[in-house]
C-alpha cells in the first residue's frame, strides 16, 4: 500500500500476508505508523491497496462490503449525535432494509448485550465514552456480519474502564462466534484478547511476527494475574522491541 | 429568584442610565434656552425722577458708560440724558448713495460716530470730518450701511455698554429715566429650572417613556391599521414570511451548492454579490416592479417577505452549507462500510447534521429580516407596520413615542430571535447548551 502526496510517497504496508480463519480473534499490534490502521481499512474496502489481493469467504473486499460481510468499529464511537442511543443501534438495520418491528427487536436486544439497555432513548453526550464505544460495537454487530473489524476501539478509554470493556468484548465473542480483526496499542489487551497475536514493524510497515496465544478458555480478571500471561506479554514485547 | 434577576438588572440599568442620559442630553438645550434672548421676557422701566445713573467715570476724558441692567437694543422708549439735555440715539442716514465709489457724504448734523455696516470707524484713521461732511480715507463698499450716531452709539450690547460722541465734562452726571431690559428668562433663572421647563429632549426621562405608554398604545383604536398592537403584529407577520421564504430559498441553495460544486463556484460570488447592495436603495426598485404586477405592500405581505428574505437568506446558506459540509469523516466511512447510498448519506447524516447550522444561520437572519421588513414599510401611501409608525412619529418630532417605538421593535427583535431558538429545540432536540 503505497500514500501518494505531493510529490512523496510513502509506502505504508509492505509484505502483509495473513491469513485469518473463522472465529478467530486476531489482533494486529505494532507502534504509530506500522499500518495496522491501513491493513483494517484495506480489509473494508475504505481504501483501496496499490497492489495486492484480498479474500474475505471468498469474496474481494468490495463485493463483502457491498454485501455487509463485515461490522467495523472506529477508534471513536462515531455515534450520530442526533440518534438516540437505539436509533444509533437501528441506523445499519435501516440503510440494509430490515423489516420495522425486526429493527426494534434486534437493537434492544444487542443494546441489552452490551448492558445498555436502560439508556436507549439518551442521546450519545449523555453517556461515558465507555459506554458510547459500547453502543458502537452494539451497532456493529446489530446486521450480525461475520466478520468484525475494530480499530483500537478502546484507545480512548482509562485503564480502568478498558480492562472492563476487554472483559465485555471477550464475553462478547464468545457469545457470538465472530471472527474478530482487532487493532490494538496494548500488549495486555492483545495478550487477553486474542487467539494469535500479528506484530507489525513500521517503515516500512510489514508484519514481523505471527504469536499464537496459547491461554485457555474462558479467560477472566486471573487470567490477567497468571504467569502463562506474563510469559506471552513479555514474548509480545520482545518482539516489538526488536523492530528499533 | 434567579428567573427575575436579568429583568431587575436591565430596570435598574434603565432608570441608572436612563436619568443621567437625559440630563446630559437636556442641559446643553436648557442653557441653550436660557441664554436665548429672543425668548426672554422685555421689561420698561420707569425710573422715578432721579433717575438712573450709568456706570462710568466722568472725568471730561471717559466716554464709555455702562447700564446697570441687560438692554433691549431696538428700545424706542429709551432716553439718555448728560445733566438736563436728552441725548438722540436715532441713527442718520447719509445724503448721498453708498455706490462704492463715493467717498464723501453729507449728514444733518456736524457731529456724531460713524459706523458702517454696525462697524464703528475711527476718526482720523479712516475718516475725517469737516461740518457736516465726512470725507473716507477709502469708498465705503457699495450699499453698505453708513450710518451716524449724534450723540452716543451701542458698543457692546451683551454689557449695555455705550460710548458717547463727547466726553462729558468732569462732575456731570450721565443717567436715564426709561430703559427697556430684559427680564426673567421664558423658561427660569436657572440651568436646571430651564431643563425642567423643556418640553422634550433628544433622551426622554424612563418616566416620561412610561407615562407615554398608555395613550400610545390607545392613540388609534383597534379597527384602526395604525393601531401600535397592529403594526407590531403586521410587523411580526412580515419578519415571519421573510425568515420562512428565506429560510426555503437558504436551505435549497445549500443543498445544490453542496450536492453540485461548479453550481456552487458559479453562483455562491452572486449570492455574496447580492448582499453588498444596500437594502435601502433595493427596496423602491422592487416594489415598483411588484406594484407592476399588482403586487403592494397595502394588497400582500408578499413585497415585504421577498424584501426580508432576500437579506435573511445569506446567513442561512453559509451556515447551512457549513453544517452540510462539517461531518465527521469517521461517520462517512461508516455509512461507506454499510455501503449506503449517497442519497441515504444526505439524508441520514448530511441534513439532520446541518440542522442546528441552519438554525444558527436563521436567528442571524431574523435581525436581518426585521431590518428589512421594517424598511420595506417605510414605502410611501403605506400605513402599516412598525416602519411605518417610525418614519411618522420621527417626522412628528415626539421624542418619548420614538423611543418606545425603539423599544417595540427591539422586544420584537428578541422576540422572534427567542421564536426561532423554540423552533431549533424543536427540531434538534439533541442539542445541549
Amino acid at each position: 500500500m503505497i500514500y501518494r502526496g505531493r510529490g512523496t510517497e510513502t509506502v505504508a504496508l509492505k509484505d502483509a500476508n495473513l491469513s485469518v480463519a473463522e472465529g478467530e480473534f486476531i489482533s494486529l499490534i505494532g507502534p504509530s505508523g506500522c499500518g495496522k490502521t491501513t491493513l483494517l481499512r484495506i480489509i473494508a474496502d475504505l481504501v483501496q491497496p496499490s497492489s495486492g489481493a484480498i479474500s474475505i469467504a471468498g469474496k474481494n473486499p468490495r463485493q463483502a462490503r457491498l454485501e455487509r460481510e463485515y461490522g467495523y468499529v472506529f477508534q471513536a464511537p462515531a455515534l450520530l449525535e442526533w440518534r438516540s442511543v437505539l436509533k444509533n443501534v437501528i441506523l445499519p438495520l435501516e440503510i440494509m432494509g430490515f423489516p420495522k418491528e425486526k429493527r426494534q427487536q434486534r437493537a434492544s436486544q444487542l443494546l441489552d448485550m452490551v448492558g445498555l439497555k436502560q439508556f436507549h432513548k439518551q442521546y450519545p453526550w449523555q453517556l461515558s465514552g465507555g459506554m458510547q464505544q459500547r453502543v458502537s460495537i452494539a451497532r456493529a454487530l446489530a446486521f450480525d456480519p461475520k466478520l468484525l473489524l475494530m480499530d483500537e476501539p478502546f484507545g480512548a478509554l482509562d485503564e480502568i474502564t478498558r480492562e472492563a470493556m476487554n472483559l465485555e468484548l471477550l464475553r462478547i465473542w464468545e457469545e457470538t462466534k465472530k471472527t474478530v480483526v482487532f487493532v490494538t496499542h496494548s500488549i495486555p489487551e492483545a495478550v487477553f484478547l486474542s487467539t494469535r497475536i500479528v506484530v507489525m514493524t513500521p517503515r516500512p510497515g510489514k508484519i514481523e511476527k505471527i504469536i499464537p496465544v496459547t491461554l485457555p478458555h474462558p479467560r477472566n480478571t486471573d487470567t490477567r494475574e497468571s504467569k502463562a500471561f506474563f510469559d506471552l506479554a513479555t514474548e509480545v514485547r520482545e518482539a516489538l522491541r526488536d523492530v528499533h | 429568584m434567579n428567573r427575575y434577576l436579568p429583568i431587575a438588572i436591565v430596570l435598574i440599568l434603565v432608570i441608572a442610565l436612563g436619568y443621567p442620559l437625559a440630563l446630559l442630553f437636556g442641559l446643553p438645550l436648557a442653557r441653550r434656552d436660557m441664554n436665548d434672548l429672543r425668548k426672554w421676557d422685555k421689561e420698561t422701566l420707569q425710573l422715578d425722577k432721579n433717575g438712573e445713573t450709568l456706570t462710568g467715570n466722568v472725568d471730561g476724558q471717559n466716554r464709555t458708560f455702562s447700564f446697570a441692567k441687560r438692554i433691549v437694543e431696538n428700545d424706542t422708549e429709551r432716553t439718555l440724558y448728560i445733566d438736563n439735555q436728552a441725548l438722540i440715539y436715532q441713527a442718520e442716514r447719509p445724503e448721498e448713495r453708498v455706490d462704492g465709489e463715493r467717498k464723501s457724504f453729507t449728514f444733518p448734523s456736524d457731529r456724531g460716530l460713524i459706523v458702517v455696516d454696525n462697524q464703528l470707524l475711527n476718526e482720523a484713521l479712516d475718516y475725517s470730518r469737516l461740518g457736516n461732511q465726512i470725507d473716507f480715507s477709502s469708498p465705503p463698499a457699495r450699499n453698505a450701511q453708513l450710518r451716524q450716531y449724534p450723540d452716543y452709539y451701542l458698543s457692546d450690547l451683551s454689557n449695555g455698554e455705550i460710548l458717547l460722541t463727547k466726553a462729558p465734562e468732569a462732575g456731570s452726571r450721565v443717567w436715564t429715566d426709561r430703559y427697556t431690559v430684559y427680564t426673567q428668562p421664558s423658561c427660569g433663572e436657572t440651568l436646571m429650572a430651564c431643563f425642567y421647563a423643556l418640553p422634550q429632549h433628544p433622551v426622554p426621562y424612563p418616566h416620561w417613556i412610561a407615562k407615554r405608554i398608555l395613550p400610545f398604545f390607545s392613540k388609534f383604536p383597534l379597527t384602526d391599521e395604525r393601531n401600535i398592537i397592529r403594526s407590531t403584529l403586521y410587523t411580526s407577520l412580515g419578519t415571519l414570511a421573510s425568515l420562512a421564504l428565506g429560510g426555503a430559498v437558504g436551505i435549497i441553495l445549500a443543498v445544490l451548492f453542496v450536492l453540485f460544486r461548479p453550481l456552487e463556484r458559479a453562483l455562491l460570488p452572486w449570492t455574496i454579490a447580492s448582499q453588498t447592495i444596500p437594502i435601502i436603495a433595493l427596496v423602491p426598485v422592487m416594489l415598483l416592479v411588484l406594484g407592476n404586477f399588482g403586487i403592494t405592500i397595502q394588497t400582500s405581505l408578499l413585497p415585504t417577505a421577498i424584501i426580508g428574505a432576500y437579506i435573511c437568506f445569506f446567513p442561512v446558506v453559509v451556515s447551512t452549507v457549513k453544517g452540510l459540509r462539517a461531518i465527521d469523516p469517521l461517520i462517512l466511512d461508516l455509512m461507506k462500510s454499510y455501503a449506503a447510498h449517497p442519497l441515504e448519506v444526505f439524508w441520514k447524516v448530511r441534513f439532520p447534521a446541518a440542522v442546528p447550522f441552519f438554525f444558527t444561520g436563521l436567528k442571524l437572519g431574523t435581525a436581518a429580516a426585521l431590518v428589512g421588513a421594517l424598511v420595506a414599510e417605510t414605502e410611501s401611501n403605506n400605513r402599516r407596520g412598525l416602519g411605518f409608525q417610525i418614519l411618522g412619529q420621527v417626522q412628528s418630532g415626539n421624542v418619548a413615542d420614538v423611543w418606545i417605538l425603539l423599544i417595540i421593535s427591539g422586544l420584537l427583535g428578541i422576540g422572534l430571535v427567542a421564536l426561532v431558538g423554540l423552533l431549533q429545540r424543536l427540531f434538534a432536540p439533541w442539542e445541549h447548551i
